[in-house]
């Protein structure tokens, strides 16, 4: 017994490190490999709380840049009105039977792009109707899909994330692809398995495609920057310059569309039936 | 300074401070030219490399880990800074003792502290802070295909880190 406590005291010190170390490594492998929701996140009340506050700081020394680029969506939106009234018109007529996507505004309060796994925090949660699997867009573009929510706020996987994958399309010719991000500049996605007979030239306009569900069919993502043949395949992959820029974004759109449920509903049941 | 019941306050509210301003203010600060963002400003490491030399070990390895899973908090990346503030705590007496036998000062002293000169603060943080962000890249991106970027991030992130100390080892000179 004298023995094991003086073994204990001689070495205990490197137990702990491996008791830690071990623990540790098992977050982030769990986290790595399964989308499993993890206790330690932004979600939670404390480090949301936080975030928040300081935002609203931050938020106050520069307002006039948030209420400059509202302004401005404002703007284009009236632009478009005024444009094309006789559209507006028939639309409100038809308004109530038509209505499947309904648009919930917020602003971000805690924002990343510097890691392989990216993520933000907005100020709506489940009491403000925000679910997961919900889109995130902003004015420029795409942004995430909602991963947790709690109740006030929700954690959104951003697009700059190895995990996220999104089915986006060209819109001049309608071939599609899987839009991720290989890790390093923030500014450029990549569009993969477009196939080799797809004719494509610099500086086409790349949009979401609408066959994942989160997203509506048409939002812009950006202009083809560079084409490239994937060695030893039939496939190109296709950098994808974005106009948003994810490192300074205040105020974003999450996006309810309501068939979605719906089809997932669906396609559920046809999995089953297999 | 060492921990002692009178000045437990002090040292918890240093820590919060550096935690808070590590999360909140370093965590959006990038290098304007770096698009890539490869270099990271870490700050807080500086809990752990300034703690008095008499603290005891296992103390300071829980502290590491309390520490690291805050800011794991705040940075949505579960277990990789503590994993790497832990590898970090656990290095730091091997550290000491590398550099301790040029200066012909004895270690165990209850409540003692020692001022150092920048030069042997500045080696001895390098020391452990190019572990920290080693161990830090090799645990957040997880993958041998990335090597590359692994060790051009840790090298940029390194230098980063490394100047920020050294103001505060100006500013605030810290006794071990």
């Amino acid at each position: 017994m004298y023995n094991f406590i003086q073994f204990i005291l001689r070495f205990g010190s490197f137990f702990l490190f491996l008791l830690f170390e071990s623990i540790s490594i098992y977050l982030v492998v769990n986290y790595n490999i399964s989308q499993r929701d993890i206790f330690v996140n932004s979600a939670n009340i404390v480090s949301g709380k936080v975030n928040e506050r300081f935002a609203r700081i931050e938020g106050f020394i520069n307002q006039y840049g948030i209420i400059d680029s509202v302004a401005k969506e404002n703007a284009i939106l009236y632009q478009e009105r005024f444009n094309y009234p006789f559209l507006f018109d028939t639309l409100d007529r038809v308004k109530d039977t038509m209505i499947h996507v309904k648009v919930i505004p917020a602003a971000v309060i805690d924002n990343s792009v510097s890691t392989h796994h990216n993520y933000l925090l907005i100020n709506r949660g489940s009491s403000n109707g925000v679910e997961k699997g919900m889109a995130v867009i902003s004015h420029n573009g795409i942004v995430g899909i909602i991963k947790k929510c709690s109740k006030n706020y929700s954690l959104v996987l951003s697009i700059l994330n190895e995990e996220a994958k999104i089915s986006a399309t060209i819109r001049r010719n309608g071939y599609f692809g899987s839009l991720v991000w290989d890790g390093k500049d923030p500014n450029i996605l990549s569009l993969e398995d477009v196939p080799k007979h797809a004719e494509i030239i610099k500086g086409d306009t790349i949009e979401t495609s609408g066959y994942s569900l989160a997203f509506p069919k048409g939002i812009y993502i950006g202009k083809v920057e560079d084409i490239a043949l994937k060695k030893g395949t039939n496939f190109y992959s296709i950098k994808c310059k974005t106009q948003n820029n994810i490192s300074n974004i205040k105020t974003v759109y999450v996006v309810n569309n309501s068939s979605r449920k719906e089809i997932q509903e669906l396609e559920s049941d046809a999995n089953i039936n297999k | 300074m060492p921990i002692s019941t009178n000045n437990v306050l002090k040292w918890v509210l240093r820590i919060i401070m550096l935690v808070l301003v590590q999360v909140l203010i370093l965590k959006k600060v990038h290098l304007p030219w770096d698009k890539n963002q490869y270099g990271q400003f870490f700050l807080y490491p500086v809990i752990i490399i300034f703690l008095p030399a008499a603290t005891s070990r296992p103390f300071s390895l829980l502290l590491a880990f309390v520490v690291g899973l805050t800011v794991d908090m705040f940075y949505n990346s579960p277990g990789v800074h503590t994993g790497s503030l832990v590898l970090m705590a656990y290095l730091k007496p091997y550290a000491f003792s590398l550099l301790e036998p040029r200066l012909g000062i004895k270690i165990g002293q209850e409540s003692a502290s020692y001022s150092f000169g920048f030069a042997w603060l500045f080696v001895y943080t390098s020391i452990l802070i190019f572990a920290f962000c080693l161990s830090y890249f090799i645990l957040e991106i997880f993958t041998a295909y990335y090597l590359v970027d692994i060790l051009l991030k840790t090298v940029l992130s390194f230098i980063l880190s490394l100047i920020l100390i050294s103001f505060y080892i100006v500013i605030f000179n810290p006794k071990i």
